[in-house]
């Protein structure tokens, strides 16, 4: 029995996968096999159900003390060309003036701003819920957290305990980059260390903030480091349980200083999410973030183990400041076609994984009607010789 | 393709069709009709073992203006009202690869698709990807075309597979 064979086995008899297990799923030369595989764990927990939510990006600030050679998002200092901070009269209205009553989550990543007060976040937060009161805020990334903890001399549970208070609702996952320390050393050396992150996202978990957790992956990272990633969330949500959906993250290399390395591939975007659902065997939830990986590789991933297509996002700069060419946004309708198009249940859901309107399924894909169409009236395939 | 292929397939009805892709016949109509509302990694897993059997792991990279094999067909995508979406593209891409003489290759236009998708498609049963690698979306590694060729043969590459320029031939390891 061969490496993959035996992951099957194990896979099937619900047994844990090892580390050496791990890498064979990103060794395995047969992707569809990976793919079929984390689909059955996919739709042994979900069936065909599939999450989407209606939600909008929010950058408070892009200035940012570190030095990630992987953003092209950060500016240093204020002043700087296209640094960028909001004023807080500026983000309430924004928020206020959101016109789809649909919205359920306002997801908030920032720099690491070397001179707000902890009181400007705090304000800010409590402005959202006083003028939008039912918008979960998903705000601060472990990283931001524990810049704050460090700057403004507290815990990173006093932290989290204060911005709670103001309205803070749950974590987004962004700032996981690569944990292991060979790694992040190189492309993040000023900012929280792996076990820093953690401890942020635990600290989180205790007080009762579920958080989301990701990965950066296809810069200098090995297949070994992905693995060990990988474990090292699932080691930290076996104590907490506290994570609730887990987002690879494709690296891009447009206006960085990795800009000289290629992108990760459509196949390492899907092999990748397969590995992911079947290493993650304590989270529920694998997201196929197409910000990310694009729509179209995002709408493949929904075969390949993931069951969250993530939301309409509206407005998102990290990604499209490094060369990210997929929409803006996606609507709420273009987000349910994709799912059917997939074979799949549209589910819109909140920020916890709460049903807001579980959507009929299409009665067959879009393809196949074609196919049905086409033996009916004898036409001819949309193809041509090549000769 | 491994158990789990084979268990989905027979949960489908749809066991007998494996052996049918091995056969060296293009699939009939009826059979093809069996296939409608079929999960995409079957029908892709079906198209798959085609491709595997009768063309092998080799991916040729041609420009479209030397699109001269004549046992080549090209696949240009699918009409949509709406703008066909991934998955739809490549559901109807297996589906030619099954209808059509196992012997008889499947092209892909890199322009028409799109890198991503067409480096997917060497999953759904394609086996030559067409293009003009000056005007191929952005390669970026290096300048000149024997970088993007390597960038191109590295795409081929990681999705398991060799490549053949036509010209010469070269065989590269998966990403390690």
């Amino acid at each position: 029995m061969n490496d993959f064979a035996r992951v099957e086995e194990k896979v099937r008899a619900g047994e844990r996968l090892s580390f050496e297990d791990g890498l064979s799923l990103f060794l395995e030369p047969d992707v569809l096999r990976l793919g079929a595989l984390a689909n059955w764990v996919r739709e042994q927990r979900h069936g065909d159900r599939t999450y989407f939510n209606v939600n909008m990006r929010f950058e408070a600030t892009n200035v940012c003390e570190a030095s990630c050679s992987f953003c092209a998002f950060a500016k240093l200092e204020e002043g700087a060309p296209n640094a960028h901070t909001t004023t807080h009269e500026a983000a309430w209205r924004e928020l206020a003036e959101f016109p789809d009553p649909r919205l359920s989550e306002l997801h908030m990543v920032n720099g690491l701003h070397p001179t707000l007060p902890f009181e400007w976040y705090e304000d800010l937060l409590r402005g959202w819920k006083r003028v939008r009161p039912n918008v979960h805020l998903k705000c601060f990334t472990g990283v931001e957290i524990h810049f704050f903890a460090q700057k403004f001399g507290m815990t990173h549970e006093q932290v989290l305990s204060r911005l709670k208070a103001a309205g803070l609702g749950s974590l987004p996952g962004g700032g996981a980059e690569i944990l292991h320390p060979d790694v992040r050393q190189r492309i993040s050396t000023d900012k929280a260390t792996g076990a820093e992150y953690l401890a942020a996202h635990r600290a989180a978990h205790k007080l009762g903030l579920p958080s989301n957790c990701t990965m950066l992956y296809g810069h200098i990272e090995t297949f070994e480091h992905r693995v060990d990633h990988l474990l090292q969330l699932r080691a930290l949500q076996d104590e907490t349980r506290g994570f609730q959906c887990f987002i690879p993250l494709a690296f891009h290399n447009e206006n960085n200083s990795l800009r000289k390395l290629p992108e990760p591939t459509a196949i390492d975007s899907l092999r990748t999410l397969a590995a992911s659902r079947l290493l993650l065997d304590n989270l529920d939830h694998v997201k196929a973030y197409w910000v990310s990986m694009g729509v179209a590789t995002a709408q493949l991933g929904l075969r390949f183990g993931a069951d969250d297509l993530d939301g309409t996002i509206i407005h998102e700069s990290i990604y499209h400041s490094a060369g990210s060419r997929v929409p803006m946004a996606l609507s709420r309708e273009q987000l349910i076609r994709l799912i059917r198009e997939a074979g799949r249940i549209p589910v819109e859901r909140d920020t916890t994984y709460g049903v807001i309107e579980e959507l009929p399924r299409a009665p067959q894909p879009e393809a196949a009607l074609k196919l049905r169409d086409r033996f009916a009236q004898k036409r001819a395939l949309s193809v041509v010789s090549g000769a | 393709m491994g158990k789990v292929f084979s268990r989905a397939l027979a949960q489908a009805g749809l066991s007998d069709l494996q052996e049918r892709a091995l056969s060296g016949e293009p699939f009939s109509s009826a059979e093809l009709a069996r296939l409608e509302g079929a999960d995409l990694l079957l029908v892709a897993g079906l198209a798959d073992l085609m491709r595997a059997q009768f063309r092998g792991d080799l991916v040729s990279f041609v420009r479209a203006s030397a699109l001269r094999e004549p046992e080549l067909r090209l696949f240009k995508g699918v009409a949509s009202e709406h703008g066909a979406t991934g998955a739809d593209v490549l559901r109807e891409l297996a589906i030619l690869r099954l209808s059509t003489k196992p012997s008889t290759g499947i092209a892909v236009s890199v322009e028409a698709l799109g890198l991503e998708l067409a480096q997917t498609a060497l999953l759904f049963g394609a086996d030559t990807l067409v293009g003009d690698l000056g005007n191929a979306r952005t390669l970026p590694l290096l300048d000149g075309v024997a970088a993007r060729r390597h960038e191109l043969a590295g795409l081929i590459a990681r999705s398991g597979r060799r490549v053949s320029f036509g010209d010469a031939e070269s065989s590269l390891e998966q990403r390690p």
